[in-house]
C-alpha cells in the first residue's frame, strides 16, 4: 500500500474547507468498493478506475457539504454509481462486455472451451442489459454483495420492499431468457 | 435450467470478484492531488462568485466605481499636463526655416523622436522623409505670423511721431488747424480777389476777343 502521509499533509493544508475529512483515507477505504461498483455497470477495469478518479475529484468539489453527509459509504457509492451510469451511454458498451466475457471465461475454462464459455457469458450480459432498468440496476449492485438491501434502496432511491421485489424479478427474468435462448438454439 | 443458473452466477461472481489494478489507490491521489492545486490557484475566484452571488449590487456599484476612477483619473491627469508641455515646447523648438532646410536634403528615412519628453534611443523610429516632415511640422511649436508692412499713411504717421517736438505735437490739434486753415484760405481769397481786380483791370480789352473765340471751342467739343 502506498504512503499517503504527503497527500495528507498536502490535503490538511486546504483549512478552507472547515472539513476534518481525511481524503486519502477515504480513497484507501472505498476505492475498491466503487471500484467495484463501476465495473459492474462498465465491465472495464480502466473504464471503472477513472469513473473512481472522478467521484473523489466530485467528493473534493463537495467537500463543503462532506460534513452533512450522514452515510459517506452509500454516497459514495451513488456518486460512483451515478458517474459510471453516465458514461456507459457515451461508450460503447458491446466491446467491453466481449473483453470482459473473454477474461472471465479464460479465467474459469480450459483454453479449449474458453471460447464457448465467452460466448455463454456473452449471452447473459446481453440479457442481463435487456433487462428492464429498475431490475438490471438492482441486480447488478447484489452482485456486489458488499451492500445491503438498505443501501442498494438508498443508492437507488427505492424502498427495501421494492429492491427485494426488483431483485426477484430480475433473476427469475433473467433466468426464463436465457433457457428460451437455449431452448432456441 | 442449472445450466442457465450457473451462468448468471458466474457472471455475478465475476462482476463482485473484480479487483482494482495495481496502483489505483496512488493514481487517484496523484489526480487528487493535482485538482487541489487547481482548485487552490482558482479558490479566490470561486470565493469571489459566491460574494458576487450573494451581494451582487454592493459588488456592481464598486465596480462601477473602479471603472470611473480608472477613466477619470487618466483624463485628469492629461489636462493638467497638456498646457505644461505646450509652454516648454516653445522656446526649445525648432525654427520652421531649419525645418525647410532639414527637409531640402537627400531622400533618406529621417530618424525622429516620438516624445519630446524622453528622448529615449529605444523610442526612435526610422520613418519616410515625407512622413518626418509632416510630423515635424505637426508637432512645430504655433507662433503668431509675421506683421504686415506699413502703410504710407502709418509710414508718414511714424515719422512725424518720432522727428516732431512735443510742442509740433501739442499744436496738432484739430480746432486749432482747422482755425489756421481758414485762416489761409482767407488770406488766399483776400489775394486773390485783389489780384483779379487788378488784372480785370489791366486786361479789359483782350475780354472781348476771348469771348469771340469761346464758341469756337465749343463747336469743336461738338465735333
Amino acid at each position: 500500500m502506498a504512503s499517503f502521509e504527503g497527500y495528507s499533509l498536502a490535503l490538511a493544508s486546504m483549512e478552507s474547507t472547515r472539513s476534518e475529512i481525511d481524503l486519502a483515507a477515504l480513497v484507501e477505504t472505498y476505492s475498491s468498493l466503487l471500484f467495484r461498483v463501476a465495473h459492474s455497470v462498465l465491465r472495464s477495469r480502466a473504464e471503472a478506475e477513472d469513473v473512481v478518479q472522478d467521484a473523489f475529484v466530485r467528493v473534493l468539489e463537495h467537500h463543503r457539504s462532506l460534513p452533512d453527509v450522514r452515510d459517506m459509504r452509500v454516497w459514495l457509492v451513488r456518486i460512483a454509481w451515478n458517474l459510471a451510469l453516465d458514461r456507459r451511454r457515451r461508450i460503447r458498451p458491446e466491446q467491453l462486455d466481449e473483453v470482459f466475457a473473454g477474461t472471465l471465461a479464460a479465467n474459469s475454462v480450459p483454453a479449449d472451451k474458453a471460447l464457448d464459455e465467452a460466448q455463454r457469458i456473452g449471452r447473459v450480459l446481453r440479457e442481463m442489459e435487456a433487462l428492464p432498468r429498475g431490475e438490471r440496476h438492482v441486480l447488478l449492485l447484489s452482485a456486489i454483495e458488499e451492500l445491503g438491501t438498505a443501501e442498494m434502496a438508498e443508492v437507488l432511491g427505492r424502498s427495501e420492499s421494492a429492491v427485494r421485489a426488483l431483485l426477484f424479478r430480475a433473476r427469475t427474468r433473467l433466468r426464463e431468457r436465457l433457457e428460451k435462448g437455449e431452448i432456441r438454439r | 435450467m442449472k445450466d442457465s443458473g450457473q451462468a448468471i452466477e458466474k457472471v455475478l461472481a465475476g462482476l463482485r470478484d473484480a479487483e482494482a489494478p495495481a496502483g489505483m489507490e496512488r493514481r487517484i491521489l496523484e489526480t487528487v492531488q493535482n485538482h487541489v492545486s487547481t482548485y487552490s490557484r482558482w479558490s479566490w475566484l470561486a470565493t469571489a462568485r459566491r460574494r458576487i452571488t450573494i451581494r451582487p449590487m454592493a459588488y456592481a456599484a464598486a465596480f462601477a466605481s473602479i471603472g470611473a476612477l480608472v477613466l477619470v483619473i487618466p483624463a485628469i491627469h492629461q489636462r493638467r499636463h497638456a498646457p505644461m508641455q505646450s509652454a516648454k515646447a516653445i522656446p526649445s523648438a525648432p525654427l520652421p526655416s531649419a525645418t525647410v532646410s532639414e527637409s531640402a536634403g537627400p531622400q533618406r528615412p529621417a530618424i525622429i523622436a516620438r516624445s519630446s519628453r524622453r528622448p529615449k534611443p529605444r523610442r526612435l523610429e526610422v520613418v519616410d522623409t515625407q512622413e518626418s516632415l509632416a510630423v515635424r511640422e505637426m508637432n512645430a511649436p504655433s507662433r503668431p505670423a509675421p506683421p504686415l508692412p506699413l502703410t504710407e499713411q502709418e509710414k508718414l504717421l511714424v515719422r512725424f511721431v518720432r522727428t516732431s517736438t512735443p510742442e509740433q505735437l501739442a499744436a496738432n490739434d484739430p480746432t486749432k488747424l482747422a482755425e489756421h486753415d481758414a485762416q489761409e484760405q482767407a488770406e488766399l481769397d483776400r489775394f486773390f480777389g485783389r489780384l483779379s481786380k487788378e488784372q480785370s483791370a489791366k486786361v479789359h480789352p483782350v475780354k472781348d476777343q476771348a469771348v469771340k473765340e469761346k464758341p469756337t471751342e465749343e463747336a469743336m467739343n461738338k465735333l
